[in-house]
């Protein structure tokens, strides 16, 4: 070829791969402050109309996108690998600590990011322990839940029954009356299905005065004697007072709200969205329940479980200051309480509680009787491994004595396996 | 039989006999096959148009209308009721859920343009193969072959820190793009292509080729003008087979095209939620997916196959 | 060449034309290599034409296998995995983890490993059966013969993360179809939880076989059809019947492409992912676990990826080693080698 043609030849293809290639380049970055939150209905509206707002307040534009449950989990560790993607996120507590370890999360004492965020103080001590890994203050808590004891009055009133026991004792008597009264064993119906074993077989634990790990969260402890008696109550319920509905081994939230609203069970253990839940259902009323803190074990004081949602900002973000202040802007109390009220949880701050929103007497209740008896799983690094290994033997537990397989001493060897799987995850 | 033996002793198995038993044989196991293969396809498209109660039912009828309604709306004109039980609601929810269309729109675009580089490439490769013996083409071979038995797991994390190390230090963006995605199946399917090819083209005698460049065409004209329309068959059944491995990937997808050039194969399983599992909106948006596929594949099929069972016994 | 040479044909040659390159007395970077002026011209055509082809599977295969047994010796867990070359050398450590039978993923991981096996025979032997069947069947001649060969092979058509999904949807214990209607015929006393018991990999099996077996049947038919009809004569005139045909003479001809396509079948199941993945869902029971899928989870859930890259190493190991076996057996045999 002449050198004439190759040259024009090249010339064009030289300018075809190059506009090509510009359709691969990275974008230069909008500015905007990038967030993310998990998928939940109702937030579309709220983040338009409060990044709306923010803009107004302080010029900083805020966009925001939401994952799936599913894909959350796997688009976060793929962005810490990474080290790009948003610059704000939804913190889920559980994930947290190996998240913080892999190099996720910014510091929030540091300077830039403190001078902008909510004092610590407003917040509760059990949420700060929550939202500090390693000694690195990691998130600010966002909204929370706490379950609670709660039963359709009415149901309980026709079985002459008192409702709200105080300790388990109670519980059984109570529920031994109730079915005389009745004739059903569905006086008390807690989810079993999918990982809800674990979180009951911990309440119960806590009820008993027993605790899922040691004092410094280097070995297990919930293989302990209160461990097998609260786990054996747990199960006892089920096929010795069948107070608990069989049908229960199936049930996730989905199913034990279903049941409750539809007035299959009397009485639950949730948080408020069981309670949004029943009350959404036609023919029912908020008037009908009654909440209280679950009942004591023979050992120890109250003990329900809480979840905590949290909002950070990442490692690999360059606009620490403006992350600091959209978080701020979040956590006022009224926004914040509008954000909770939406997505059935509760704000973590007095502030919060004290809106509006949350002024009826009813969540007085959450806040009064049932906050201060709430734990949640330790923060500690392999902790997943640990509630996975939890919710299996509860509930391969639950499984057997269902279906007559269980004998005395099963209990106390499958904690113990569980207990040395623990032990394994927590050495590593 | 003769008249001595109105009625034979013992019914002997005549060649006539046995070839009608053999055929009535094969008639009935073809019948079965076709069942076994098409039935399912029958189920997608009808589950596609219940509700989800029908769904859950545990006595589900094969076909929409239960036999008692199929009566009133055949026997009594019911049309209202062919109406109200055909659910195809599923069909217009289904976009609101996920972002269907998107979906849809980037799978066709992943698996469209891969199978166009793949055939290229391999094309180019193949013919090599064909026609030319060079050093090292049993180890290349080899190594093709090779390729089939890479678990993808192998290469998977390794694949995505050299997405973020060109991303870090090139201006080019290689996690969740169409070309980052493209490129890794282009080279997966190139090996299986090139050995698909190169038997289609064993199959033509070099002669013509020779009597093109006697003509003055060079080697590359020679291929591309001889060589080509006359492997049209067995191209066209390659590239369909690139265009399904495509389209069917998820290991890589969900590692390396999350996010906006998300491709239906991973995005279908947002159907299936912590709380349930949408099972008619999803066989909705499969069937979407699939009856055309389908159609474009019966009525192109004569090339295809053909393509499929000569390149069958080349080796 | 004869024939019309429109302005189109025209224009393309003159594209072509200018292709550098392609055209063999140009001079091209390749000719500074020494090995490379040696060849012939055909043969420096060939390797431009293999040139794409080869720049691209070095950068996506033999770069990341490289790689990822590189990592497989080091301990690359969590806090690393935003800084993979910081992770120490731990020379063997992960293999020992991962195969050792003291470790609880040790312990699962050869479950996964043997599971894997059973996956790809099992899927081997029913895609085998039911494609030899197929194949035969078309190969009779009957009416409506081609429209049944393109029916047979829609379930190979048809995109596979939907088949899985609509066969995962049937095998649902309580609302799936195989269950209801094997109760209904009294097949089964009660209900089979295909998915989660005993028998998941009998489900998974058949999935996946269903998706696959046009593939065999449409190689097996064109065995098939290639088997010269003075074969058969032959064996007539010496006395065998159908059987006897059959047996001496289809299946010792189809040994070939059988051979091949066995193959085949069997590496590509065991590396599969997309069906397990499908079938089994977020939470695969053990007794269909398959390997590949388990590294995944676990390499992915607890971003172990040291240890994830250890047991592909292994399973990629395993799968060449029973090729190898495999290619041994063939050319111990009479049959004619396959030749890649």
């Amino acid at each position: 070829m002449d050198p004439k043609t190759r040259r024009n030849f090249l010339k064009v293809s030289g300018a075809a791969t190059a506009v090509g290639l510009a359709g691969c380049l990275q974008e230069g970055g909008s500015g905007a402050l990038q967030t993310q939150y998990m998928k939940a209905p109702g937030y579309e509206d709220f983040f338009s109309k409060h990044t709306e707002k923010f803009k107004e307040e302080t010029g900083i534009k805020v966009e925001y996108e939401f994952l799936g449950w599913s894909d959350a989990r796997q688009e976060m560790s793929n962005n810490i690998s990474a080290q790009d993607g948003p610059d704000v996120q939804e913190i889920a507590s559980t994930w947290m600590p190996a998240q913080v370890e892999a190099g996720g999360w910014a510091d929030l004492d540091s300077e830039e990011a403190s001078q902008h965020l909510p004092d610590k103080s407003n917040y509760p001590e059990g949420a700060l322990d929550v939202a500090t890994f390693d000694g690195q203050y990691t998130g600010v808590p966002w909204f929370w839940g706490p379950r609670a004891w709660q039963e359709v009055g009415t149901m309980m009133d026709d079985a002459g029954v008192e409702g709200s026991p105080e300790d388990w004792d109670d519980l059984v008597s109570q529920g031994n009356a109730y079915k005389e009264a009745t004739g059903n064993s569905d006086y008390f119906g807690v989810m079993s299905g999918g990982i809800e074993p674990g979180r009951n077989f911990a309440m119960f634990l806590w009820q008993n005065g027993g605790s899922l790990l040691n004092e410094d969260n280097t070995e297990p402890a919930f293989n302990s004697q209160a461990g097998v008696d609260a786990m054996n109550f747990y199960k006892d319920l089920i096929i010795e007072h069948e107070i608990i509905p069989e049908a229960s081994l199936e049930w996730e939230q989905a199913g034990v709200q279903g049941a409750f609203a539809g007035n299959q069970i009397a009485s639950t253990w949730g948080a408020l969205g069981t309670t949004n839940a029943y009350t959404d259902e036609d023919g029912n009323s908020r008037e009908d329940l009654r909440v209280s803190a679950p009942p004591t074990g023979p050992n120890g004081d109250q003990g329900t479980f809480f979840g905590m949602e949290l909002l950070g900002i990442t490692a690999w973000s360059d606009k620490v200051e403006e992350a600091a202040q959209w978080i701020d802007y979040l956590a006022q109390p009224e926004v914040n309480a509008e954000l909770a009220d939406i997505v059935g949880f509760l704000p973590p701050t007095e502030g919060g509680m004290n809106t509006d929103l949350y002024s009826d007497p009813f969540y007085d209740i959450f806040a009064d009787e049932v906050f201060p008896a709430a734990k949640t799983y330790p923060q500690v690094l392999g902790w997943s491994e640990i509630e996975t290994v939890i919710y299996e033997t509860a509930t391969e537990i639950l499984n057997s004595a269902v279906t007559g397989d269980w004998s005395e001493g099963d209990t106390q060897a499958a904690l113990d396996d569980a207990a040395s799987v623990a032990q394994d995850a927590l050495d590593n | 039989m003769t008249a001595r033996n109105p009625l034979p002793e013992e019914w002997t198995l005549t060649e006539d006999r046995a070839d009608f038993l053999f055929d009535l044989l094969s008639r009935g196991v073809l019948g079965l096959y076709l069942t076994f293969a098409l039935f399912p396809i029958y189920w997608m498209l009808m589950m596609s148009l219940r509700t989800r109660a029908e769904i859950a039912e545990s006595d589900p009828d094969f076909f929409v209308l239960s036999t008692d309604e199929l009566r009133r709306v055949v026997l009594e004109g019911d049309l209202d009721l062919l109406a109200a039980e055909v659910e195809y609601e599923n069909y217009l929810d289904m976009w609101d859920q996920i972002p269907l269309l998107d979906f849809y729109i980037n799978s066709l675009i992943i698996a469209g343009v891969t199978t166009v580089l793949a055939l290229v490439i391999a094309i180019m490769g193949g013919y090599a193969f064909s026609r030319h013996d060079f050093p090292g083409k049993r180890y290349i071979g080899g190594g093709l072959l090779a390729t089939q038995m890479i678990p993808g797991v192998l290469i998977l994390f390794p694949m995505f820190l050299l997405f973020i190390w060109i991303q870090t230090e090139t201006p080019f963006k290689m996690r969740d793009t169409y070309h980052g995605i493209i490129f890794v199946y282009t080279t997966f399917t190139v090996p299986v292509a090139i050995w698909m090819l190169r038997g289609f083209f064993d199959s033509i005698p070099a002669s013509m080729e020779e009597a093109a460049r006697v003509d003055g065409c060079t080697r590359f004209q020679a291929l591309y003008r001889v060589v080509i329309p006359m492997a049209a068959p067995g191209i066209a059944a390659t590239g369909m087979f690139v265009f399904l491995i495509a389209f069917n990937e998820v290991l890589f997808a969900s590692v390396l095209a999350t996010g906006e050039v998300m491709p239906f194969a991973i995005g279908i399983r947002r159907f299936e939620t912590q709380a349930t599992t949408y099972w008619g909106e999803m066989m909705a948006a499969s069937s979407l997916a699939t009856i055309p596929i389908l159609l474009l594949f019966v009525l192109f099929q004569q090339p295809i196959v053909e393509g499929l069972t000569e390149g069958g016994v080349k080796q | 060449m004869a024939g019309s040479r429109s302005v189109l044909t025209r224009r393309l040659e003159g594209i072509t034309d200018r292709l550098p390159g392609v055209r063999e007395h140009v001079p091209s970077i390749g000719h500074r290599l020494p090995f490379y002026r040696r060849l012939t011209a055909g043969q420096q055509f060939a390797y431009k034409l293999m040139a794409p082809a080869l720049a691209m599977m070095f950068v996506v295969h033999l770069v990341p296998i490289v790689w990822g047994v590189t990592i497989s010796f080091m301990g690359l867990e969590n806090e690393f995995i935003s800084r993979w070359y910081d992770a120490p050398f731990v020379g063997l450590e992960n293999f020992q983890d991962t195969l050792g039978s003291s470790t609880p993923v040790g312990e699962d991981f050869r479950n996964s490993l043997q599971k894997t096996v059973l996956f790809a025979s099992g899927t081997l032997v029913v895609t085998y059966v039911l494609g030899l069947g197929a194949a035969l069947v078309l190969n009779q001649k009957f009416k409506g013969r081609f429209i049944a060969r393109t029916l047979l092979l829609l379930p190979w058509v048809a995109p596979a993360v939907v088949s899985l999904y609509i066969w995962r949807m049937m095998f649902q214990a309580q609302s799936g179809l195989i269950n209801n209607v094997l109760l209904d015929l009294g097949l089964i006393g009660e209900t089979i939880y295909w998915l989660r018991g005993e028998h998941t990999m009998v489900a998974l099996i058949l999935a996946h076989s269903w998706t696959q077996f046009p593939l065999v049947m449409i190689f097996l038919y064109a065995g098939l059809q290639s088997i010269p009809q003075q074969l058969y004569e032959a064996a007539a005139i010496d006395g065998a019947g159908r059987w006897g045909k059959f047996r001496y003479v289809t299946m010792p001809q189809l040994k070939p492409v059988s051979a091949v396509i066995v193959l085949l079948m069997f590496l590509w199941t065991m590396i599969n992912f997309t069906a397990p993945y499908i079938v089994l869902g977020p939470a695969p029971p053990d007794e269909a676990y398959v390997a590949i899928l388990f590294i995944e989870n676990y390499a992915f859930q607890y971003n172990a990826f040291g240890r994830g890259a250890a047991m592909s190493v292994v399973l990629f190991v395993l799968a060449m080693a029973l090729a190898l076996l495999y290619y041994r057996f063939l050319f111990d045999d009479e049959t004619t080698g396959t030749g890649a």
